[in-house]
């Protein structure tokens, strides 16, 4: 049987041949495929296509996505007047078409403004009072400093909860039974009221919280992601959870440990642009984790089922991995000023990684890598088993053989090398 | 720039793959497997299988969708996402023709983030747009009379200010 490898040769073909194409196929589209490019668009956008054709007027009305984008015109006091007016209108067609059996809001995504103006909280309550009522499944609510009213806390439908640049009170604890994802980016939140909010969700699964600069620190006690710190919380999360991400905020270790103690099934872990001195993480559980810390001096993980790592630090890290199966590992070496002690730390460093099969190597200069002669000498190779090396330099490629040479030792059994520089 | 000293690819398990129209592929599988229909397949026929019949999709269609699973047969880690984007922004843009052969092909195969990539694309084309931008962009034909268009104007004016 003729059987040949896929090969791309696609495009040259389609751009020679001249556009003869007049036929229209976006109409033919099943309304399943419309709604979901709907998703993608500002509301307003999908009524004003209502004049389009008749294929066109009524489907803005059972799309199961709503968006609303308070950015989307242009002139700013026109705009206020629409878009309050927006709000209103196309919430009373929606209720209208409600009647309509088999119709479903899956997903409501708001993104406000400072300068919204008053009535438009209002309308915004008015709109999530319904889409509640319609059993959304998915919210997005983003900007203005909008704070989430109660009635929200106990959408029982919800699967997804994401928001940013927000404020958010839960004095008492939340009812959440089918969320599954909860992202807060920038939310002003008590620790309490974070409390109320992830104990009431049992079956959780994701979880993501991000500040989005270290700033000065906003002088309340126990204020949570203002102050950008974990100290005091004590986060009674759902053993369901898989998978956490944690963005510019400030981390100690007896807190994680203490949190992820309790997660029998967590399986990735990301810490992006995180303050952390010293890490420690036990772990059966973990196949990812993804560690970019500010100034990591030290770090201590015992993750026997670890797949995937990725580590930002020094050559003179002290890094310890015990891991049984780590197939992959990433490493970002920071401030490649090496002298002969630190061609020593690395070479414990990259032996400390155990990484078995394949890695990708991060410098900001090639010299970093060129391990001398005399320090070849005192040491072992720190890869033996390694399979496949990349290596991504950010500057010029100039001493490319020495580079290769020096590689070669470090990794014997390797059989690809690829170097990349930019 | 990429430079390669020594060089063999790693030897993973390939499947085949028919398109409609009689071509035949050979496919890492963990490729193939980013199609869902395709996983399901390969579970339910196990190691027998010979080759996976795809009679929706034709052989260009195909080879641009298996690019697309190539290319993103492994995890995404933070750093290399920009790269990504890039790739994916390149990969998207392709003429309309080829672009809804693609999505209902990514439909059928079930990938859900090609599907979101593609009606994403196609959500950007209407973007901005006028109702009459929109109709010449996709050669939609206006099948209104001219007061049925005023009427629909009318009665959705809060739209329109």
């Amino acid at each position: 049987m003729a059987a040949k490898r896929v090969k791309i040769d696609y495009d040259e073909e389609v751009k020679s041949r001249p556009n003869t194409m007049a036929e229209d196929r976006i109409s033919l589209l099943p309304d399943r495929l419309i709604y979901h490019i709907f998703s993608f668009l500002p509301t307003i956008y999908i009524v004003q296509m209502s004049v389009i054709s008749q294929r066109w007027r009524y489907i803005w009305l059972s799309t199961p996505f709503i968006y609303f984008d308070f950015h989307t015109s242009s002139d700013r006091v026109r705009k206020r007047v629409m878009f309050l007016n927006f709000l209103t209108n196309s919430l009373r067609c929606r209720k209208q078409y409600m009647r309509v059996p088999k119709t479903s809001i899956t997903s409501f995504k708001c993104e406000m403004s400072s300068s919204f103006p008053s009535g438009a909280t209002r309308r915004i309550d008015d709109w999530l009072s319904f889409v509640v009522r319609m059993k959304v499944k998915e919210l997005h609510l983003y900007g203005g400093g909008y704070c989430l009213p109660q009635f929200v806390l106990s959408a029982s439908s919800l699967t997804v909860l994401k928001l940013r640049n927000m404020k958010l009170e839960t004095p008492s604890p939340s009812h959440f039974p089918s969320l599954k994802v909860l992202s807060l980016s920038d939310v002003e939140v008590y620790s309490q009221s974070l409390q109320n909010l992830v104990s009431g969700c049992p079956i959780i699964e994701d979880l993501h919280l991000e500040k989005y600069n270290f700033g000065a620190p906003i002088s309340f006690e126990g204020f949570f992601l203002g102050s950008y710190t974990f100290r005091g919380l004590d986060l009674a999360v759902s053993g369901t959870l898989k998978n956490i991400s944690f963005s510019r905020v400030e981390i100690t270790d007896q807190w994680l440990d203490r949190l992820i103690s309790r997660l029998p099934l967590l399986e990735r872990l990301t810490f992006w642009r995180c303050r952390w001195k010293s890490i420690s993480i036990r772990t059966h559980s973990l196949k990812y984790l993804f560690c970019d810390v500010f100034n990591m001096r030290e770090a201590d993980l015992r993750t026997p089922n670890l797949v995937f790592l990725h580590l930002t630090c020094f050559a003179e890290s002290n890094i310890s991995v015990e891991a049984f199966q780590q197939l992959e590992t990433n490493l970002y070496v920071r401030d490649s000023s090496m002298n002969k002690t630190s061609y020593y730390d690395l070479v414990r460093l990259l032996s400390n990684l155990k990484c078995l099969k394949k890695m990708t190597l991060t410098t900001e200069c090639e010299s970093a890598l060129i391990i001398q002669k005399g320090v070849r000498n005192m040491s072992l190779p720190p890869l033996p088993n390694l399979k496949h090396l990349t290596l991504k330099i950010h500057g010029r490629l100039t001493r490319n053989l020495k580079l290769e040479e020096s590689l070669l030792w470090c990794a014997p059994s390797v059989e690809a090398i690829e170097i990349y520089a930019s | 720039m990429a430079s390669s000293t020594s060089g063999s690819s790693s030897s993973s398990k390939v499947v085949k793959i028919r398109s409609s129209d009689n071509e035949n592929f050979e496919v890492e599988e963990a490729a193939a497997a980013r199609s869902e229909t395709i996983k399901k397949l390969l579970e339910d026929v196990g190691d027998d299988a010979d080759v996976i019949p795809l009679p929706n999709v034709d052989a260009k269609t195909l080879v641009k969708v298996m690019e697309w699973c190539k290319k993103h047969m492994d995890d995404v880690d933070e750093l290399n996402k920009e790269e990504m984007k890039t790739w994916d922004a390149e990969f998207v843009d392709m003429d309309q023709s080829c672009l809804y052969n693609v999505l209902l092909a990514a439909n059928f195969l079930n990938i859900k983030e090609l599907l979101d990539q593609l009606t994403q694309k196609v959500a950007d084309m209407i973007k901005g747009k006028s109702p009459e931008e929109i109709r010449a962009t996709f050669n939609i034909k206006n099948d209104f009379t001219p007061e049925e268009e005023a009427e629909i104007r009318k009665q959705n004016a809060w739209a329109f200010e």
